[in-house]
């Protein structure tokens, strides 16, 4: 029952040639609160109560929740990131009842400047959370000097493995689980036995790891070649048993560069398999199938770690999460030409 | 003579041959500047295309030998080579990895492009200064190539994780990336000599042709030009302008100053006929004005004298129509006078005729009454009807006053008595025709002197013209005064009056407002000629629908004056006042 929560959606690309699947994009909803539901009937002393309780609530804590969103201008998604998260907190907090009147104000930094690091050191005192999008920008609050403030980042790569203090850090990473790649695959590829896929086991060696498992699980063929070097991949491609139906092109930086990519597309031309790759950009360049993040459902879910800290659930409880929200891309065109079914209809529509 | 026709040919040769040698090798420079200009620049144009070509090569293997270099595959590597050496141009390629160690070697040679390690220049280190540069080319020029060298670069990694994801344009940064190796090209320059021989021939036979059909014209142009000049030496020399042979000193120096001399002293001649006909034309231009003067003098006179005549022609035509027209006036003045004449004879003889009876009846009447027998209520008729007869009597006498001729004889009159007579004679009319008669005449009027039956005739005039004025009936009004040295008549009447526009014309012949029949139309203008043969003025005032008042003015007449009335000094006034 992992999937439960989780549902396909279609849309038509900018192109209008491209196709994409969407998977439990609303599922980090399930944390944010609903509307309270109304009574009917009420004595006369309840609703005085009510009333008062209420005026009691606006003296005492007319004060607003406070978020710092520090963020990395050069990151393309960071504004919707940002947009969604600021949305989804707004209405957790309107649905959160009189206890404030103004329920959360925000103020955002730019990261890119290394003015903005005294901006970024007068912003962060009274504030109550620290938004953060984009290593950079995870880098740069990092050295805050008010360590009880938690953060919660997105559009990172690699969760960072320090602490400060007692304070919260926790975030959405950017790494797709694998169960959920090879899933994802296996719907746009039906037809794809075995895959190949270049890893440095230095970067990406547990994730491979971990794909090979859910591969095995999911009865599809997994040929992971280690290289330490992105000059490895040329020379590699031969080592391909024939068997391998595509080329598995995984966020890994030694295995994604210019000369490796050209490298990946030509053989995916000159054998006839489908290259699958971890952004839309790729597509245009002659990728088959991209698996790529719905970053505002990141920024959702962002928003939903938020709004569990701000209700004070305990460190230990609010961990770094993988992104739930994820796109399946596909370009018809290239399938067509290398000869490959997609499990997924050019139109959109979900199988 | 002969010697001299000869020494003109010659002279007229000499001229021409020294003039096309000097335009020929006018030509001929021009020819060779605009040739070695012209080879000058294409020769810069295509040293300029081979370096370009030679850059595109080398750009072109940078691009393509990334890939192999990158994997450091020696198949990859030589297949990128591969397109380059089949140029005709391009010598030798060679690629070295990022240590300038040699790593390909590729010839171009007839047939197919030959492989291996040949004998390459290591490049200077001026050149490894540019192409270690992000994108640097350098190039260095032999004697028979050019050698074109440029860097072979990879990005072999992201600056971040992130940007992986973010992958939006063409893959990475080739111009900044790590340097994979490097890349020399030898173009050889058999190409741009080649060019530069095909230019030279291509000039120089341009040159040629263009030089020869320079000097076929020159030749024909000046062969053209010595025509005239050979007829001009021939000319001057029948006509004498110059007759010596040529000289050292000048080619046509000589023959040419002589006929400059000549010009010049045809140009003095032509000065001196020039002021001479300026003297004439200006003398015969002062006459032509004079004459002209005249000529506008007389024809300015003639125009006036033309329209004195005119002017003469046109008073005279109205003094004959005015004239004519008074002849007229007079001519129905005459007929009605006759007329008149006629009817006062026969009024005359008439009242002769009953005149006899009635003076037998009233001497009937006066012995009925020199009876005494009569009762008195008898008495009373028979005396009533002597007073019946008196006043016939009178109207007969008044009738033969007023009939009889004219005797234009002057006296005294008694105005009184003379308008009374004539409002007797039209009483009883008038009261027929419901016309009230109210006479007011002044007391010791003066007399006037004057014609009496002429003034009768003016007053029965006036009031006649009254009468019909009133058809409807009205008042007469008849009145008389004196005051200032004159006695008027007045005769007033309550018709319809006189419309102004009509009021200017009622004294002039025969213009009448009455109906065909009934008037001449000249009452009124014998009437102002006998007042004003009485030195007198008849006044005519008039209001439309109110009335009509005309007043005879009449000079109080002298004690010794028996004379005709002269019409001459007195004036007739006709006014009307319509308001």
């Amino acid at each position: 029952m992992e999937d439960r929560g989780f549902h396909l959606s279609a849309s038509i690309c900018r192109n209008g040639a491209e196709a994409s699947v969407s998977e439990g994009a609303r599922a980090e909803n399930r944390d944010l609160p609903g509307p309270y539901p109304m009574r009917k009937k009420g004595g006369l002393w309840m609703r005085g109560l009510l009333i008062g309780v209420l005026l009691i609530g606006m003296v005492v804590s007319a004060a607003a929740e406070e978020v710092l969103i520090v963020h990395d201008p050069t990151l393309p998604p960071a504004r919707q990131v940002v947009d969604a998260f600021k949305e989804a907190l707004e209405t957790a907090f309107s649905h959160r009842g009189p206890r404030r009147l103004v329920p959360v104000s925000f103020r955002e930094l730019e990261c890119d400047e290394a003015g903005r690091r005294a901006d970024l050191r007068a912003g962060v005192l009274g504030v109550d959370l620290v938004f953060a999008v984009g290593t950079r920008a995870l880098e740069a609050v990092r050295s805050l000097p008010d360590s009880e403030v938690p953060i919660v980042y997105v559009l990172v790569h690699r969760p960072p493995a320090w602490r400060r203090g007692r304070a919260h850090v926790t975030g959405v990473g950017m790494q797709v689980p694998p169960e959920k790649w090879i899933k994802m695959i296996r719907e746009a590829l039906p037809d794809v036995r075995r895959l190949g896929v270049f890893f440095d086991p230095s970067n990406t060696g547990r994730f491979v790891e971990g794909a090979k498992e859910a591969a095995a699980r999911q009865g599809l063929g997994l040929t992971a070649l280690e290289i330490r070097s992105p000059r490895e991949v040329p020379a590699r491609l031969a080592e391909l048993p024939p068997d391998v139906g595509g080329l598995w092109m995984i966020p890994d930086p030694t295995v994604v560069t210019r000369e490796t990519v050209e490298s990946l597309l030509l053989y995916s031309l000159r054998h006839q398999v489908p290259v699958v790759t971890f952004s839309e950009g790729y597509l245009a360049l002659g990728a088959t199938v991209a698996v790529t993040l719905d970053f505002p459902s990141i920024g959702r879910q962002a928003a939903s770690m938020a709004w569990r800290i701000f209700n004070g659930e305990p460190r230990g409880n609010v961990l770094p999460e993988p992104p739930k929200g994820v796109l399946l891309r596909v370009n018809p065109r290239v399938a067509r030409k290398l000869g490959v079914r997609l499990g997924v209809a050019p139109s959109g529509v979900g199988r | 003579m002969d010697a001299k026709r000869r020494c003109v040919f010659l002279l007229s040769r000499h001229f021409a041959l020294q003039t096309y040698l000097y335009l020929a090798a006018t030509i001929l420079f021009a020819t060779v500047l605009l040739s070695g200009t012209l080879i000058h620049f294409q020769q810069r144009m295509l040293r300029r295309q081979m370096q370009d070509k030679g850059t595109t090569v080398v750009s072109f293997l940078a691009e393509s030998l990334r890939l192999g270099l990158f994997s450091e595959n020696a198949k990859e590597i030589r297949s990128a080579l591969l397109p380059a050496l089949k140029d005709d141009d391009v010598e030798w390629v060679a690629v070295f990895d990022p240590s300038w160690r040699l790593l390909q070697y590729g010839r171009s040679l007839p047939g197919s492009p030959a492989e291996g390690k040949g004998q390459v220049p290591a490049p200077s280190p001026e050149v490894r200064a540019i192409v270690t540069q992000p994108g640097g080319i350098a190039h260095h020029e032999g004697a028979e190539n050019i050698i074109f060298w440029k860097a072979v670069r990879a990005e072999l990694s992201a600056p971040t994780v992130e940007g992986l994801y973010f992958f939006a344009g063409p893959l990475g940064r080739p111009a900044s990336g790590t340097v994979l190796g490097y890349v020399g090209v030898e173009v050889s320059k058999r190409a741009l000599e080649a060019g530069f021989r095909a230019i030279v021939v291509r000039s120089v036979g341009t040159g040629a042709v263009f030089l020869v059909l320079g000097w076929c014209v020159t030749f024909l142009v000046v062969r053209g030009a010595s025509r005239p000049l050979r007829r001009l030496l021939n000319e001057m020399r029948r006509r004498g302008i110059w007759t010596e042979p040529p000289v050292s000193r000048g080619l046509l120096a000589d023959p040419f100053y002589e006929l400059v001399r000549a010009l010049d002293r045809a140009f003095v001649t032509i000065d001196e006929l020039r002021v001479g006909l300026e003297e004439r034309i200006r003398a015969r231009t002062a006459e032509l004005t004079e004459a002209n003067q005249r000529l506008r003098d007389e024809v300015r006179e003639r125009t006036r004298v033309q329209d004195e005549l005119k002017q003469a022609r046109d008073e005279l035509e109205e003094r004959v129509k005015a004239r004519t027209q008074e002849l007229e006036t007079a001519y129905k003045q005459l007929a009605h006078s006759e007329k008149l004449n006629a009817l006062g004879t026969l009024t005359a003889s008439v009242a002769h005729e009953l005149n006899n009876p009635l003076t037998g009846i009233r001497g009937v009447l006066e012995s009925l009454e020199y009876r005494g027998d009569l009762p008195p209520r008898e008495t009373r008729l028979v005396k009533l009807a002597i007073q019946e007869c008196d006043r016939i009597d009178r109207l007969i006498q008044n009738l033969r006053d007023f009939y009889r001729p004219t005797t234009d004889r002057t006296e005294d009159l008694d105005v009184n008595e003379l308008v009374e007579s004539v409002v007797l004679l039209c009483t009883k009319d008038l009261i027929v025709r419901g016309i009230e008669v109210k006479t007011s005449f002044a007391e010791d009027l003066p007399k006037v002197r004057g014609v009496g039956d002429q003034l009768k005739q003016v007053v029965l005039n006036l009031i006649a013209n009254a009468r019909d004025a009133m058809p409807s009936g009205g008042t007469l009004r008849v009145t008389t005064g004196a005051g200032g040295g004159w006695v008027r008549i007045h005769v007033e009447d309550t018709g319809g009056g006189i419309a102004e526009k009509d009021l200017e014309h009622i004294f002039r012949p025969f213009f009448s407002t009455k109906t065909a029949g009934e008037g001449t139309g000249l009452g009124l203008s014998i009437s102002r000629g006998i007042v004003k043969r009485h030195g007198g003025d008849i006044e005519v005032v008039s209001r439309v629908g109110e009335g009509t008042r005309c007043t005879v003015s009449l000079p109080v007449s002298a004690p010794a004056q028996d004379a005709k009335p002269d019409g001459a000094s007195g004036t007739v006034r006709g006014t009307a006042d319509s308001g």
